[in-house]
């Protein structure tokens, strides 16, 4: 466990010198950062609880419409409607665990993507409350300290922070009981129940901390943006990529989440840039290969392996 | 794994190397994979027609001029990296993109970086609304095309006064109902009465209940704003459930050819209101319609005319600006007044917009098959076919 810490401040440290060494490639950086804390946060529930979720998508719309539409429309300082956030994502996701928990397995995973439709059509019908389909600009925000936060550097140190936040959060729950318990319920609900434990109160607890944590990386994703539009931010495609980037890099891991988010963001942008109109085509056969040779994501397959050596050394001996 | 994070490390220093300036180069960020690229691709055509009417007139300062092109996948984060990356090559302007969700937060990035922006394909008001001093549209916008609808109805209105009641049906997506908004505004503006108001989910493909309610309110009018499918949806229905206003016009999803192909005898009389037409009464339309026509080897659209348009009026600008210094750039786009044959251009600040061309669109209407200007009278290019008959006598 020390050497997670170890890479995690190794990491973070690097985090910290990137905007001075490649100061022209931010964007790209502050997406990975994104999605890394993204794929984390969903991870709590989708790898360390073991319920898929597609419907993610809807914490980081309520995460970037609370910052959008409170600087925009009332003049909330984004600090204000983040605190915000992350209670009412927290209250959302309670709600939403509490209505669809009872459903196992893929059904769990379909009404997601139901309850996330739901929040998409109100954010494009209800322009009272939302700004409606046209979406939101963030045209001023407040100057904490002189900070201009709608520049590169702040929405850079911002989405680093995010990131680290969800990691240290996953690092620290691996080693708890909750930890345990949550592992113990993604493996067999029954046993987990016949050793005193609610798997009902566990995930919902995983879901809570993953759904604020999203929230709280949609707030950032709005700054960065500073315009939303409810099509884009609440669709389907962002909670695939969300799950994808997590399934892809491994699922229950630390740092699969990370190592997926680097693999496709990274790539994503390698690609684009290289491949022109063929990105697409080459990011779907990465996509296959990993799928196909690493069913457990890049990080989850050699941890298998070598967890399974030490057993293996274990019995010998 | 360690591979890995050698390689991500090294990645970005490869694709810094810096590039060796010779020509006049220009950033494009232009949606040319996802789910927009089949109307990236139009642009891309129109601009690459008028890079070579450019260079073979000598090209900009002396020049040959070149286009820097970068797809952004269809997504705003990735626009964002492409002007980044395009900031470093020090490009003098950028023209992007076509969705609003991806210029949108390109014009608040650029505009914060102080890079000229011509606006490529994206026609939302908010982008030059309130606008800022670096971002530039040559195209029309939501307002100007709810106006062009309405100016279209009352010149109806002057053949047949008895035009009073109009009925609204439009996608839930951003143009869409910034259309609506603009049109519910103009009916109550211009005294029509408006008896059917309704938004559908984008991708609906049954329209009947709508179009049934409406049919028991007997619009005079018919006020559409629907993508591709379901604009095809709508105009078949309306035959099914017998429907029958005096006048009607679908946006966007009419305006292409295809929408005939698919509609067949059914799209006759349709109005639709774009930026650009084979047949509008400009100076050289008929040269540049022939030109876009062999790139692409079928029917030129006005997007293919607008991205052309981008590019003109990019390279006007580059001509006359004192340096290629981007302040020196964004002034000269701002004293704008070029003559193309899409359109004239100018840009001007008014009713709260900023850098917008006060662009003349032009109402289509199907006759015969064909597309063809009728509105406005100096430049169209027939009579407008008015009123529609009723089904039954069709």
């Amino acid at each position: 466990m020390k050497k997670h810490y170890i890479i995690f401040a190794g990491l973070v440290l690097m985090g910290i010198f990137y905007p001075q060494m490649f100061p022209g490639y931010l964007s790209v950086a502050i997406t990975l950062l994104l999605y890394a804390g993204w794929a984390t946060a969903w991870d709590i529930l989708g790898g360390w609880a073991g319920q898929v979720s597609l419907g993610h998508a809807s914490f980081v719309g309520l995460g970037a419409y609370f910052v959008a539409v409170g600087t925009s429309h009332y003049e909330i300082a984004p600090w204000w409607t983040v605190l915000m956030v992350l209670f009412a994502a927290s209250l959302v996701a309670y709600l939403w665990g509490r209505l669809t928990f009872k459903l196992k397995g893929p059904y769990f995973t379909l009404s997601t993507i139901a309850i996330a439709e739901i929040f998409r059509l109100i954010a494009i019908n209800e322009g009272w409350l939302t700004g409606g389909a046209t979406g939101v600009f963030i045209m001023t925000l407040p100057e904490p300290f002189g900070l201009d936060l709608f520049s590169r550097q702040v929405n850079y140190y911002l989405a680093l922070a995010f990131a680290a936040i969800t990691v240290l959060v996953v690092m620290l729950i691996s080693r708890s009981k909750f930890g345990y318990q949550l592992r113990a319920v993604r493996e067999d609900e029954d046993s987990a129940m016949a050793s005193g434990i609610n798997p009902t109160t566990v995930k919902l607890k995983a879901f809570m901390l993953s759904g604020a944590l999203t929230a709280l990386g949609g707030g950032i994703y709005a700054i960065f943006l500073s315009f939303i539009e409810p099509h884009i931010i609440f669709y389907l495609l962002l909670s695939v990529q969300i799950a994808l980037t997590a399934i892809i890099g491994g699922r229950g891991t630390i740092w699969g989440p990370c190592i997926g988010a680097l693999l496709v963001v990274g790539s994503g942008e390698i690609f684009r840039t290289t491949f022109a109109e063929a990105n697409m085509l080459i990011y779907g056969l990465l996509i296959m290969v990993v799928v196909i040779f690493m069913p457990r994501g890049i990080v989850g397959e050699p941890a298998r392996y070598l967890i399974r050596r030490v057993y293996a050394k274990r019995a010998q001996s | 794994m360690k591979k890995l994070i050698a390689a991500a490390s090294v990645a970005p220093w490869l694709l810094a190397a810096p590039a060796v300036l010779a020509d006049i180069e220009v950033g494009v960020i232009n949606s040319l994979s996802g789910p927009f690229a089949a109307f990236g691709e139009r642009y891309q055509a129109g601009m690459e027609v008028a890079l070579e009417e450019i260079n073979e007139g000598g090209g900009v300062r002396g020049e040959p001029l070149e286009l820097v092109v970068q797809d952004d996948r269809s997504e705003a984060t990735s626009a964002l990296a492409a002007i980044e990356s395009l900031n470093r090559q020090d490009v003098p302007l950028i023209m992007g993109s076509y969705a609003s969700s991806i210029t949108g937060p390109m014009a608040q990035l650029m505009t914060r970086q102080e890079i000229p922006l011509i606006v490529l394909g994206s026609a939302d008001n908010s982008i030059t609304k309130p606008g800022s001093p670096w971002v530039f549209r040559a195209k029309h916008n939501s307002t100007i095309v709810a106006e062009s609808y309405f100016d279209y109805f009352d010149f109806l209105r002057e053949q047949d006064d008895s035009l009073e009641t109009v009925a609204m049906l439009y996608g839930n997506g951003a143009w869409p109902e910034s259309l609506a908004e603009e049109g519910a505004r103009l009916a109550e503006e211009r005294g029509y009465e408006i008896v059917g108001d309704q938004s559908y989910d984008q991708g609906t493909s049954d329209f009947r209940p709508i179009l049934n309610r409406f049919r028991s309110e007997e619009p005079d009018l018919l006020y559409v704003v629907a993508y591709a499918e379901d604009g095809v949806a709508i105009a078949r229905q309306m035959r099914e459930v017998n429907l029958n206003p005096k006048a009607v016009a679908i946006d966007t999803g009419a305006a292409l050819p295809s929408f005939v192909d698919q509609v067949g005898d059914l799209a006759e009389y349709v109005a639709t209101v774009v930026s650009w037409s084979k047949d509008v009464q400009y100076e050289g339309v008929e040269d540049l319609y022939e030109r876009l026509k062999a790139k692409t080897g079928e029917e030129p659209t006005f997007y293919e005319a607008e991205g052309y348009l981008a590019l003109r009026v990019a390279a006007d600008a580059l001509e006359r600006a004192d340096s290629l210094e981007r302040s020196d750039v964004r002034d000269a786009l701002a004293e704008t007044d070029l003559d193309t044959p899409v359109t004239h251009v100018v840009f001007e600040s008014f009713d709260g917009f900023q850098g917008q061309n006060p662009i003349r669109s032009l109402v289509l209407q199907i006759q015969d098959g064909e597309h063809v200007t009728v509105f406005p009278a100096d430049l169209a290019a027939e009579e407008v076919r008015y009123p529609t008959p009723v089904w039954d006598e069709r």
